[in-house]
Formats: structure tokens, C-alpha cells, sequence
């Protein structure tokens, strides 16, 4: 473990995209989190002494909304519900994928033969579609968009970590486990779970961007999370709608939704290539 | 017909059954009727018109009723406008929706390609660079928000390009297939510069260099196929991607598509056109996914359906 | 020094000369080839033979100009007349198939998976003599008759996967020959193949030397294939070429000690069972590790301190680089007159 974290780091090192993409997400996270400690507004209060959608000023450093709110502090605070649902959303569909394909992957057989056939079928599902109904048909749950969102995206990590699965499997350590006894279920804990983590992690940091995306898509439609909480994908709804009056509202969510789904992708992009080398020749 | 690819359309039938089944269940369990909003309705003309629409009916035989419906090609009708078939609104979105993603999938394509091999070509090297940094930053900027910033450049700032609406103006095409067609841009160049990268590395690659070919004859014979693998591989999920960017994309623009359709539909609780667009969208994807075997299949000799 | 034999009336066809190849790294470089020089007569047969990492493959890359854009060859490689590294790009690659063929290891990768055989025959006389694409697949089809391929014209619709191994380097030497070349590089045409299949390849480019006067410079790590198929042999260590003479001369009486080496580990039919093999000690020195003395030193039974101290040390016994010999304490010297 510690000499992989010594690889990340190295990887880093080497990659000064990559290094500068981590400062920035890093950045973007704290100033999420303390940023709105900082000035006197709420992100749902309105100012009802300033204008509404006014430009940017020392008052509100984004400008304010169509209803008077200010932009600094809802970019921020919205920012803490995309960040959020895009780790969430991750851990769902890590912890489903890696069970699911690391058990179709180790016992293999008709069992695996199955348990793939069933992840082709729900991978040809439109299922941005189905989350759309879910969203339309049982009322807007900020819980339901985790599940919805971290369920989708299991079919990937399943796929992965069921093939690494059958090729650690014919592995000489874990031949040696089956033949001197070792229960399956302790192998898998022990010897193959382990040894996932590197792809793992590589596809989770690939994960977080995806699910990012698809929260802030489903709250562009208005069915991800409700008013008056916000997030970077209803920002933008919200700043698309008055753009001509004030582009700040739309700018402003645009570019942190940006330049945090560029810091994933150039972060996973560099995992990736450092400590799964041959999915990237 | 061959049997390999007859088995392949048995294959997509759990798949189409499933996506049938789980749409059926969902508008169902969802709590509200279609009808719940006309609250004055007197209970005699509320119960006739859902016995019109089979509403009384238990579950399961309203469900084998659809099935039954379905297989003879008749998608019902539409909920919210009695008077027309789901088949007919959707025929009426098709044209539009159809063009507008083909376009863009066609403009994905050959930029992608393009893009990746110019990159490949001279790897490592400050075009290299450029490129993917402006294909990872493609990637990046969801359709949803490079619509809008489209938009407020194009259209209201520089006045260059209608802002959207459809009268048949290709003018008006332009902006919705550009925010369409960039992030799939941007996957497609990552790959080709991938895939292209890899093959100029293979010891037929130096084969082919080693009989005097020129580096025209090598890219055009030899590596544009297997670069072209991955890159048709994709062309499954870039459908997908496609179809439901259209979604948003329609919206913004104000296209009378599919997707439109399909999100006011979803807002009026009209079953029937939201069980015909999602049950539309699955079919295509697919039989997007068949053709693409298929594609591949054709592309390589080693692969057998 | 020694009174020169008879020099050959004619130039060879390949004449090779301080061939240097370096790879340009973050720090500095790493030369994989340093100063080897030989002849190949034409219609003659040359084997150049060492372990992996010393310099033989790169010393093949180089002479037809594929060895990477990172890679500086420098030199004399003077081919027919014409010196190659003088040469523009266009004028190489028309050079490379047509007047120089080659020959790689691993038959199951050389050849486009995804391609028919004719075609890729085909489209090399296409390419150099501007065919029309029905000459050049009947010509194909003859060309797979002459490396002995059953049913040919049937092959030439098929893909390479359909083929088995030997099958496949039959197709790649008909490929490398069927321009009809002077000469013929072949790097371990056998290495990935069966046993049996070796011998017949081997028969193979023996037979094609012979009917069709095509000169070949075989590159191998065997010194067995050498002693089958070559009239001269170099021996190379780490870059540096250590020993080359008559293959019969150079096996039958070695001078240098990694040549010695190399005899005594190869496992013989007479080996006696249970008995270890005669490995070489050690691990090869890579060219850059080594200070200004023999690479192979290290792993040297005769070494002394003067082989690491001391530069290398040259010794040619004939002006034609017929017999070259690297080393300061050799097993026997040149004889004064051969």
C-alpha cells in the first residue's frame, strides 16, 4: 500500500498536468467548503437592497441571480452537492462493482457466463432515460440521484474487476492459496481484492467526473436536486435562462463545473497511465 | 439470413423485454395517475375514460395488452393528446431528431479521426499536446453548458447565428450540432491517437516499412483498420451519448425533436408517448450495438459472429 | 603487421564500416553499436551472432534505415555502390523491398492480421516495379510456389491467422524476396518456430541463395544456424564486434574467449544426461556501462587487469575485415600466414 501511494505520488511528480490538475482540484474542494464561511451571505438568502442578475461587485463577487441571491456563495454551495453526489455516486457504484465482478470473475464458469450476460443486457438499456422517469415518477430525492447515478455506473467497474479478477486468478500466488486450502471467500479478501485496488482507484477517480456530469445533466432538466438548494448543473440551467441579462450567472457555475471535471479527467488520465500501463500502450 | 446472425437479434430480445417490463412498472407504481390534475371530472366520465385506456384493468393484463400492442407495431396512443398516436408524434420529432444526431455523429467521426491522427502522427510533440489538452478540455464541458456559452457567443454577442428554433434554416443547425458533436469529438481523437499510436508500433507495421511502402501506404492499407476498430467499437455508447445530449441539446435550441417531446411528455405523465420514446431510444441503441458487431466483424477476419 | 591475402577482385555488396548506432535519451544516449565493419559478397551468406542486447538486431535496423527517429546511425554502410546514409528518405524506402529484403523473428506479428497474404505480397511489386494488380498477384502466387507453399493461389485469399507458423515465415521470405533483391537480411528467422520447421526454413534460404544468387546476412543468436547456412561468421558482444572470420575457421578454432563461451553452451545430442549446461556466467554488459576496456570482461574466464584498464584492443589479420579479432589474450593468435 505504501509503495503504491509512493507511485501516485511519483506519477505526479513526473506529470506536471497532472500535478497542477490535483492543486486545482484541491483548491476548488476548500474553497467549496470555507468559501462561504467567509462572507455574510447565505445561498438562499436574497439581497433585497442590491439588483437582481447584477454583474459582478466587492458587494457579490459573482453578481447575484435572477431573485437576488448571491452568486459567490451558491456557485460554492452548490459546488459541496456536485463534489458530494460525484464521491457518492462513486462509492455506490464501486462497492457494486467490485462485489459483482470479483465474484463472477473468481468463481467464474456458467455462474460468470451468466452473471455477464446479465451486465450486457442492462449495458444496452438507456439508462439516462429510466433515471429521467425514476426522477419524473417518484418525486426529486437527492438520495434517489446517488442510488440512480452510482447504479448506472457499476456496469463499467464490474466489467474491469471481473476481468482482472480471472487474470490474478491464474496467478501463482493464488494457485497456492487453492491448493493449500485457503476458503474462497478469504482468498478473495485477502488476495484478490488487494490487488484490484490499483484499477480500482484508477477507474473510480475516471467515475467521479462521469457522475459529476450526470447529476449536473439531471439538474440542467431540473429533476436532480431542488430549489432552493442548487447545484453546478442547475446554475447553469438557471444562468442559461437569463444569459443575455447577466452571462455571469452562467459563466461563473460553467467554469467551476469545467474546470473540476477537467481536474478529474487529467487526474485519472495520469493514474491511469502510471499504474495501469497497459490499458494505455 | 446466416444463423450466427439470427442468434445475434435473439440476443437483443431479453434486452428490449427488460427495458419494456421496467418502463411499464415504473409509470405504473409511480404514485399519480395521468388523470389526477382534472380534479372536476364527474366519477362516471373518469371512470370511462380509464376503462378507455384499459386504466381499470389489473396490472398484468394492462401490461400483456401492451406487450400484445407492441408486437403488432402500435405504440397506443397518446395520452395527453387523444386524438393522435404516440407513433404519429413520434414520427412527427423523428425527421429533425434524426438529422440533428446524424450530423453531428458524422462531424464527430470524421473530426475525431482527423484530430487523433494528427496527433499520432507527430507524437509527443507541441501539436500532440495542443490537441489532447483540447480533447481532454472537450470532454470536459458537458453539451448542456457549451450550448448555452455557444449561444451567448455566437448568437448574442457576435450575432453570427440564430440563437435556435427550426424553420428549416441549416443556418439554425449549426450551434445544436456543434455542442451535439464536441465531447464525442474529443472521445473519438483520444482514441484514434491511441489506437493509431499502437499499431504504428506492431512488428507489421515495421513489415510493411520494411518493403519500402510509404508512410501514405502504411496509414491507408495497413493501420486504418485497426484504428478503425476501437473507434466503430465506440460508436455504440456515442450513439447513446448522442441520443441523450439530444435531450438537453433540443431543449436549449428549441428543436421540436424527439427529446422535446419526450421531456414535456414525461412532465404531463403521458404513458404512452414516454414508454414509445424510451422504448424508440432502446431500439436504437441496440440495434446501433448489432451494427457495430457486425462492422467489426466485417472489419476484422478474426472475428466470427 | 601480417602480409595481406589476396583481396577480393570484386567490392562486396555490402560494405559496412564504423557502423555507430546511438539512442538519443533524456541522458544523453546509449550506443548499441560501436564501430563494427564487414562485408557481404554478393551472392555470399554472413551470420552475425551474439546474445540479446548486443547490437545485432540494431545493426540490421540500421543498414535498412528503420531504426527509430530517436536513433542516430553514423558510419559508411556503402550498399552496391550507393552509400545508404547519404541517402534521402525516398530514395531509401525505393531501396528497402526492392533491392534489400527483410526478414523479421516473430512470423505471427509480421504480418497484418487484418489483410489478405496476396495482398501484402502484392503490393510490394506494386509499390517498386509499379505492377497492375493482376501481374502482381500472379506474381505473388509464384512467389509463394518458390518458398515451397502448397496450393498457393488458394493462400493468396487468405488472412495470416489461417496459416500455421512456418507457413506465415514462408509468406514473410516470399514477401521479402519476391522483388527479387540482392540481398537478404534475415533477423532469427527461425528463433519462434518449431524445431522441425527451423531446419526446413533454414533449407529454405539456402536453396534461395543458390537459385537466385541473393546475398544474406542472417542474424541469429545459434551459432548452429550459422554453421548451416553462413560461408563468414561475426561474432558481436555488447555492441562490439569481438570476432569474425570463416564460420568453419571460427568454430572449429575459436580465438576469442565469449566465442569459446558460446560453443561450450550449446547442448549437445552427446550432452550426458543430469550434467548442467555450460551457461555463461553473468548478465551481458549493457554498451554504455563499460568504461573504454572489453565488454566482456566481466563474465570473462580469462580476464586480466589489463582487458578493463587498457582500451579495446584490434587486431585485423586481412585487409578485407576477413578475420577481426577484439581481444588482448585470445585462446591462439593469428597464425602468421593462413
Amino acid at each position: 500500500m505504501n509503495r503504491r501511494a509512493h507511485s501516485v505520488a511519483d506519477a505526479l511528480r513526473q506529470r506536471p498536468v497532472a500535478l497542477a490538475a490535483a492543486v486545482a482540484l484541491l483548491a476548488i474542494t476548500l474553497l467549496c467548503i470555507a468559501g462561504p464561511w467567509f462572507v455574510d451571505w447565505r445561498f438562499d438568502a436574497i439581497d433585497f437592497d442590491g439588483t437582481w442578475s447584477a454583474p459582478p461587485s466587492a458587494m457579490h463577487w459573482f453578481g447575484t441571480d435572477s431573485l437576488g441571491r448571491d452568486l459567490y456563495v451558491r456557485t460554492l454551495v452548490g459546488g459541496r452537492i456536485s463534489l458530494a453526489v460525484g464521491l457518492v455516486g462513486t462509492l455506490v457504484s464501486l462497492l457494486i462493482g467490485v462485489a459483482y465482478g470479483a465474484v463472477a470473475g473468481y468463481v467464474g464458469g456458467r455462474v460468470d457466463a451468466l452473471m455477464m450476460r446479465a451486465v450486457d443486457v442492462l449495458y444496452a438499456l438507456p439508462f439516462l432515460f429510466l433515471v429521467i422517469l425514476l426522477m419524473l415518477l417518484f418525486g426529486r430525492h437527492l438520495l434517489l440521484v446517488f442510488v440512480a447515478i452510482g447504479a448506472i455506473n457499476w456496469l463499467d467497474m464490474a466489467r474491469i474487476v471481473r476481468g482482472e479478477t480471472r487474470a490474478l486468478k491464474a496467478r501463482d500466488f493464488v494457485s497456492a492459496a487453492i491448493v493449500s486450502g485457503v476458503s474462497p471467500s478469504r482468498i478473495v479478501a485477502h488476495h484478490i481484492v488487494p490487488n484490484l485496488l490499483g484499477v480500482v482507484v484508477v477507474y473510480a477517480t475516471l467515475t467521479v467526473p462521469q457522475v459529476i456530469l450526470m447529476e449536473a445533466f439531471l439538474s440542467f432538466l431540473g429533476l436532480g436536486v431542488q430549489a432552493p438548494a442548487t447545484s453546478w448543473g442547475a446554475l447553469v440551467a438557471d444562468g442559461a435562462r437569463d444569459m443575455e441579462l447577466a452571462p455571469a450567472a452562467l459563466i461563473f457555475p460553467a467554469l467551476f463545473l469545467g474546470a473540476s471535471l477537467l481536474s478529474l479527467n487529467l487526474l485519472g488520465d495520469a493514474l491511469r497511465d502510471a499504474l495501469d500501463p497497459r490499458q494505455h500502450r | 439470413m446466416t444463423p450466427a446472425l439470427l442468434r445475434r437479434l435473439l440476443q437483443l430480445l431479453p434486452t428490449l423485454l427488460l427495458l419494456v417490463t421496467l418502463t411499464f412498472l415504473m409509470l405504473h407504481a409511480a404514485p399519480g395517475g395521468p388523470f389526477d390534475d382534472e380534479r372536476a371530472l364527474p366519477a362516471a366520465t373518469r371512470a370511462a375514460i380509464e376503462a378507455q385506456y384499459r386504466l381499470d384493468q389489473p396490472l398484468w393484463q394492462q401490461y400483456q395488452h401492451y406487450i400484445g400492442q407492441l408486437l403488432r407495431g402500435d405504440l397506443g396512443p397518446s395520452y395527453q393528446y387523444p386524438d393522435r398516436s404516440v407513433a404519429d408524434l413520434i414520427g412527427a420529432g423523428l425527421p429533425l431528431s434524426a438529422l440533428l444526431g446524424g450530423l453531428a455523429m458524422l462531424l464527430a467521426l470524421v473530426c475525431g479521426l482527423m484530430l487523433g491522427a494528427m496527433a499520432a502522427l507527430k507524437p509527443h510533440g507541441a501539436r500532440d499536446h495542443l490537441l489532447m489538452l483540447f480533447a481532454v478540455t472537450g470532454l470536459s464541458i458537458p453539451n448542456f453548458v457549451l450550448a448555452p456559452l455557444l449561444i451567448l457567443l455566437m448568437a448574442v454577442t457576435l450575432q453570427w447565428l440564430p440563437a435556435g428554433g427550426w424553420s428549416g434554416d441549416p443556418s439554425q443547425l449549426v450551434l445544436p450540432v456543434l455542442a451535439l458533436a464536441l465531447p464525442q469529438i474529443a472521445t473519438i481523437a483520444r482514441l484514434t491517437r491511441a489506437a493509431l499510436l499502437d499499431v504504428l508500433q506492431t512488428p507489421w507495421i515495421r513489415t510493411a516499412r520494411a518493403k519500402g511502402l510509404s508512410e501514405r501506404q502504411i496509414i491507408w492499407r495497413h493501420a486504418l483498420r485497426p484504428v478503425m476498430l476501437p473507434v466503430i467499437s465506440y460508436l455504440g455508447p456515442a450513439a447513446a451519448g448522442t441520443l441523450t445530449g439530444s435531450v438537453v441539446i433540443e431543449q436549449i435550441f428549441g428543436l421540436p425533436g424527439i427529446g422535446r417531446y419526450f421531456v414535456l411528455a414525461a412532465m404531463n405523465r403521458d404513458y404512452g408517448v414516454v414508454l414509445g420514446v424510451v422504448l424508440l431510444y432502446g431500439v436504437l441503441i441496440v440495434v446501433f450495438n448489432l451494427l457495430v458487431d457486425l462492422l467489426h466483424a466485417a472489419l476484422d477476419p478474426r472475428v466470427r459472429l | 603487421m601480417n602480409p595481406s591475402p589476396p583481396t577480393p577482385a570484386l567490392s562486396p555488396l555490402l560494405r559496412v564500416r564504423d557502423l555507430c548506432v546511438r539512442h538519443a535519451t533524456a541522458d544523453g544516449g546509449t550506443e548499441t553499436v560501436s564501430g563494427v565493419a564487414f562485408d557481404v559478397p554478393a551472392g555470399g551468406a554472413v551470420g552475425i551472432v551474439g546474445e540479446s542486447g548486443s547490437g545485432k538486431s540494431q545493426t540490421a535496423l540500421a543498414l535498412i534505415g528503420l531504426h527509430g527517429p530517436s536513433t542516430r546511425v553514423q558510419g559508411s554502410i556503402r550498399f552496391d555502390g550507393d552509400e545508404l546514409l547519404a541517402l534521402d528518405p525516398a530514395a531509401f524506402r525505393r531501396l528497402r523491398g526492392a533491392r534489400i529484403g527483410t526478414v523479421f523473428q516473430d512470423p505471427m506479428s509480421s504480418l497484418n492480421p487484418y489483410r489478405r497474404i496476396g495482398m501484402q505480397l502484392a503490393e510490394v511489386l506494386e509499390t517498386h516495379r509499379g505492377a497492375t494488380r493482376s501481374a502482381a498477384w500472379a506474381a505473388a502466387a509464384r512467389a509463394l510456389d518458390a518458398v515451397r507453399v502448397s496450393s498457393p493461389l488458394q493462400r493468396l485469399q487468405q488472412y495470416p491467422h489461417e496459416l500455421s507458423g512456418g507457413m506465415r515465415q514462408r509468406v514473410t521470405i516470399a514477401m521479402a524476396i519476391i522483388a527479387g533483391p540482392q540481398l537478404l537480411i534475415a533477423d532469427e528467422p527461425t528463433t519462434a518456430l518449431d524445431p522441425t520447421v527451423q531446419v526446413q526454413i533454414l533449407e529454405l534460404l539456402d536453396q534461395l541463395r543458390r537459385e537466385q544468387g541473393l546475398a544474406l546476412l542472417l542474424i541469429t543468436h545459434d551459432l548452429g544456424v550459422v554453421a548451416r547456412l553462413c560461408e563468414q561468421t561475426l561474432v558481436m558482444v555488447s555492441g562490439n564486434l569481438v570476432e569474425a572470420g570463416p564460420t568453419r575457421e571460427l568454430l572449429s578454432a575459436p580465438r576469442h574467449p565469449y566465442t569459446a563461451a558460446l560453443l561450450r553452451a550449446r547442448p549437445s545430442i552427446h550432452h550426458p544426461p543430469g550434467m548442467p549446461l555450460n551457461g555463461l556466467p553473468g548478465q551481458p554488459t549493457l554498451a554504455h556501462e563499460s568504461g573504454q576496456g572489453c565488454r566482456f570482461a566481466a563474465r570473462c574466464e580469462r580476464v586480466q587487469p589489463d582487458c578493463i584498464a587498457l582500451p579495446l584492443y584490434r587486431q585485423t589479420h586481412d585487409a578485407a575485415e576477413q578475420r577481426v579479432l577484439l581481444c588482448r589474450h585470445p585462446l591462439r593468435p593469428f597464425a602468421p600466414h593462413v
